[in-house]
């Protein structure tokens, strides 16, 4: 049976078919208005979105968008991306169909900010400071991901005294799959988590980081803060990494950082008073901070967004990390089959061209949904 | 015995923390000497031999600098009882660290993200069909920590693996290469990988010429990858050699 | 299992040629359904599947340190039972009610890799065991003088972390960590060190030891100095037999073991008899103790061998 279902995707995947029973290729393509919820610091607000690019088209739900589109490659070929848009390539891709069965991107930026003023005591001379929280969700057809980050202060590491810490815990929550009951997701939650660590934190110098160390820094040596990304998987139809560090950028996006006034102790050894402000925040520079683009090695093509059927039948899959300037941050390899020293650099041009493209909706979709939120 | 918690190692000197800055600074400039005396693209010496525990089916000690690896592997043997029936056979690996194996004095517990990292470098070479039901264990303690020590352990548990006549397709060697600035540092030592910019780490069976495990931290350009996994590749080869040499004088000597 | 089959006592009795690897298969077989009676089958001839006499103890090596990140590192071999172990040296505060001595925690660990038995998360049942005996005899034995790790009296002194990895386990665990042990003091090279401005202890380079602007050195010592060093060995007790450092085949099948520990100076430190099926007469406890009185000699030379080698070195 599981042979069938491999010649049966391959099959499917080289004709640009979508495998999934329902989800014709067409019917994501009708244009209509996006709607994003988006709530600033303590209300919460409701914004429509334009469509985000001409070439694409997106599908409207109540409190949903979704895109997707299509272009014609050189090979007169339709190819399909399940990530928000669609994009051809000509011919040094001849070997590697890529296309693959769309699924909806579906984000609500749920600007929850509360703040937690008795939550958690920090050090006993800081007394109690206010926790502020960045979150989103993030869906993926049936994948869904909630990322929410906390920010507490703490104290550098004594071997990089000018650097804050950020630490990333993953979550497969057991309802999320029926092989994450009992103890089975721990194993998948460790590898999420350290892969995003390895995209995110960039080299043991700081240098390539998608999330600035430095600026985290507020008394170097002695105080910083500590970035607690906690994700958690809700619902798990494959694509689990993309949609994840998707997630944590948009969640990124919206932490904003309290302010923070510090009074110096009377020797350089005190640890220095630090009075957070409830009031004003800092907004986190995102820019930054990389897109994870997953491929997925099903037969002999590859597909990006692959669901839990299609990750099924993999041979091997490579997750990407690119960053606005298309540079390559970071990169795991699953799966057990070996790979051509040749399709991987293959893989890593292709995954530049769709985390390029990616980013900038993510991006053009933050940004508008940040200037409706001051608007209103 | 009740253990003092509140003990502390004895903590660099002022004069040692200058030197790790100024070494910091050094990296980053287009010509330095290695503290080993290696050029960039020179790896460290290996030493390479089976046989270290005789109570497990195979196992390996491998010595690259000063990093050193010790690696068993049990089985094919009975799987866990709760383990669901498998038509294919399992593979477990698992890597711990010696509480001396780093500078300061750790916990010595068990590496989850290398062990994870070392399932995923080795299943994709053993031929897991020939073990139906069973499960194959690989177990890895790291006895002093000097750099590079992943790719050393997939190296050493390759090796392992062909000592105990486990089925592979081909032999898996490791090798990792650090980034700093514009220059490329293959084989890096542990002072090299704290201050490195970027680190890219390919596992491959040469003779198919296929990478089962890649990982890379850091920022690249397209082309320093294409550069960096040359060099890997190369490097791998070279090092299959010499696990091929260590295995044909064990079974001749 | 190397050893044995390159051993040419008992049961290499074929003739040559297919004759012989037929005549090792069955041997093999006999050995694994029936290993009692291969042993007693042995015995009678006074002599151990491996060529051994009943009394003699396995080729030890010592070899003095291997783990250059560690103050003290000893890796000591008993046959084919291979162990590690390493002192790394920590500054605390001594307790008020001994405010001039510094301390020991030694923890014997036995990793997946030694044995079939042991698995990840489940850690063997002997390694605590053992521990707690290592720690009693060493600081029973009066080896160490606490004293001597004193730093500032009542503000700072060592911690000595004695880690004991056993790297292949065949038999005699206990004898192989105690002389691990023991081997990994006496090549304990104790960091000299300084008080830095903020009451910490740091370490001084050598390099900066002649340097006039180096602070005042805390201590001058460099070595410990050992008083009476335990030695030990476990011997098999099997009706009137005594086999002297089983093998892990020779302890799993004969379980009554006892373990003595005598000083350099021959003075008992411990005697250690966990149960088991043979009750020894006192005369059979005193053949023990003959027995490990050869045993300290040997490895009282053997020690002592390895501690001159690096001295020249």
């Amino acid at each position: 049976m599981e042979t069938r279902l491999l010649t049966c995707l391959q099959a499917l995947v080289s004709l640009s078919l979508s495998p999934l029973p329902g989800r014709p290729l067409t019917r994501l393509c009708c244009p209509a208005p996006t709607k994003c919820s988006f709530s600033s610091h303590r209300r919460r607000i409701h914004s429509s979105l334009s469509p985000l690019d001409p070439r694409c088209s997106a599908v409207c739900r109540s409190d949903v968008f979704a895109a997707a589109s299509c272009s014609t490659a050189a090979s007169k070929r339709t190819l399909w991306f399940g990530f928000l848009f669609a994009t051809g390539w000509g011919g040094d891709l001849a070997h590697t169909a890529c296309s693959s069965p769309p699924s909806r991107l579906r984000i609500s930026l749920s600007h929850r900010r509360t703040l937690v003023g008795s939550a958690t005591v920090i050090g006993e001379e800081n007394g109690v400071i206010p926790q502020a929280n960045g979150s989103a969700r993030v869906r993926l057809g049936a994948t869904d991901v909630i990322v929410s980050i906390k920010a507490e202060l703490g104290k550098p590491h004594p071997l990089q005294p000018d650097k804050g810490k950020v630490a990333i815990f993953i979550d497969c929550s057991p309802t999320a799959a029926p092989m994450f009951e009992g103890r089975g997701g721990e194993e998948l939650s460790t590898e999420l988590s350290f892969a995003l660590q390895r995209c995110l934190l960039g080299g043991r110098s700081g240098a390539g980081a998608g999330i600035d160390l430095s600026s985290l820094v507020i008394v170097e040596g002695k105080v910083c803060w500590d970035l607690y990304i906690d994700g958690l998987v809700v619902s798990s139809d494959g694509n689990l990494l993309d949609a994840l560090a998707a997630a944590i950028k948009v969640a990124l996006s919206n932490t904003g950082i309290p302010k923070v006034t510090v009074n110096l102790g009377a020797s350089p050894n005190d640890q220095p008073d630090v009075d957070v402000s409830d009031e004003e925040f800092l907004q986190f520079d995102t820019s930054g901070v990389p897109v994870v683009v997953t491929l997925t090695k099903v037969g002999r093509h590859y597909i990006v967004d692959a669901t839990s059927e299609e990750e099924s039948q993999m041979s091997s899959a490579v997750s990407i990390s690119v960053n606005q300037h298309g540079h390559i941050c970071g990169l795991t390899k699953r799966g057990g089959a070996g790979l051509d020293p040749s399709v991987i650099l293959d893989m890593i041009s292709v995954a530049k061209h769709v985390g390029e493209q990616l980013m900038s909706i993510l991006d053009s979709e933050i940004a508008a949904a940040e200037a409706s939120a001051e608007d209103q | 015995m009740a253990t003092n918690p509140s003990t502390y190692a004895l903590s660099q000197s002022s004069e040692s923390k200058q030197r790790l800055q100024q070494r910091r600074r050094l990296f980053q400039e287009t010509d330095w000497t290695r503290s080993d005396g290696r050029s960039f693209h020179q790896c460290r010496p290996a030493f390479l031999r089976t046989g270290a525990t005789n109570a497990a089916s195979g196992s390996a000690y491998a010595e690259f600098g000063v990093t050193k690896v010790i690696v068993s592997v049990f089985g094919p043997r009975e799987s866990k009882k709760a383990m669901m029936y498998s038509g294919t056979g399992r593979l477990n690996c698992n890597v711990s660290y010696t509480t001396f194996s780093t500078p300061v004095r750790g916990q010595g517990s068990d590496h989850k993200e290398y062990s994870s990292m070392l399932h995923k470098a080795l299943e994709g070479a053993i031929i897991l069909e020939t073990f139906p039901k069973t499960t194959v264990d690989v177990f890895a303690l790291v006895l002093e920590s000097g750099g590079g020590d992943l790719p050393v352990i997939i190296t050493c548990a390759s090796l392992a693996l062909a000592d105990a006549g486990i089925m592979m397709y081909d032999l898996v060697a490791s090798v990792s290469v650090s980034c700093f600035g514009r220059n490329l540092v293959i084989d890096p030592t542990s002072e090299e990988e704290a201050c490195q910019d970027g680190a890219l780490m390919i596992t491959c069976m040469p003779a198919r010429n296929e990478v089962t495990q890649l990982t890379l931290t850091g920022e690249w350009t397209t082309a320093k990858i294409n550069e960096a996994m040359e060099l890997c590749l190369d490097a791998c080869s070279k090092l299959a050699e010499v696990v091929r040499s260590c295995l044909k004088e064990a079974a001749s000597g | 299992m190397a050893a044995s089959s390159t051993s040419g006592s008992g049961r290499d009795i074929g003739g040559s040629g297919g004759g012989l690897a037929a005549g090792e298969m069955e041997v093999e077989a006999y050995r694994r359904l029936f290993p009692l009676p291969f042993y007693e089958r042995h015995l009678l001839d006074s002599v151990r599947p491996d060529a051994r006499p009943l009394h003699r103890a396995r080729d030890t090596s010592i070899a003095l340190g291997p783990v250059a990140s560690a103050d003290g590192s000893a890796l000591v071999k008993i046959g084919d039972t291979t162990m590690l172990a390493a002192i790394k040296l920590e500054v605390m505060t001594p307790s008020a009610d001994a405010p001039d001595e510094g301390s020991l925690a030694i923890e014997f660990h036995m990793p997946p890799i030694c044995s079939p038995i042991v698995r990840p998360g489940r850690p063997a049942e002997v390694a605590p065991v053992i521990s707690k005996q290592l720690s009693d005899v060493i600081v029973s034995s009066g080896m160490i003088n606490l004293k001597e790790l004193s730093l500032i009296s009542g503000k700072a002194a060592w911690m000595a972390y004695l880690d004991i990895y056993c790297l292949n386990a065949d038999g005699s665990l206990f004898d192989a960590a105690l002389l691990s042990a023991i081997s990994s003091f006496s090549h304990l090279q104790i960091p000299l060190v300084s008080l830095s401005d903020d009451g910490r202890v740091v370490a001084v380079p050598g390099d900066l030891l002649e340097d006039k602007s180096t602070p005042e050195l805390v201590n001058k010592e460099r070595k410990l100095l050992l008083h009476s060093i335990p030695f030990s060995l476990t011997c098999i007790l099997h009706k009137k037999y005594i086999l002297a450092d089983p093998t892990a085949e020779e302890e799993s099948i004969m379980e009554t073991s006892i373990t003595v520990v005598l000083d350099s100076s021959e003075r008992l430190v411990s005697i250690y008899k966990p149960g088991g099926s043979v009750l020894a007469h006192t005369s059979t406890v005193k053949d023990c103790i003959v027995l490990t009185k050869h045993r300290m000699k040997e490895l009282q030379n053997i020690l002592e061998d390895s501690l001159s080698a690096m001295e020249v070195v």
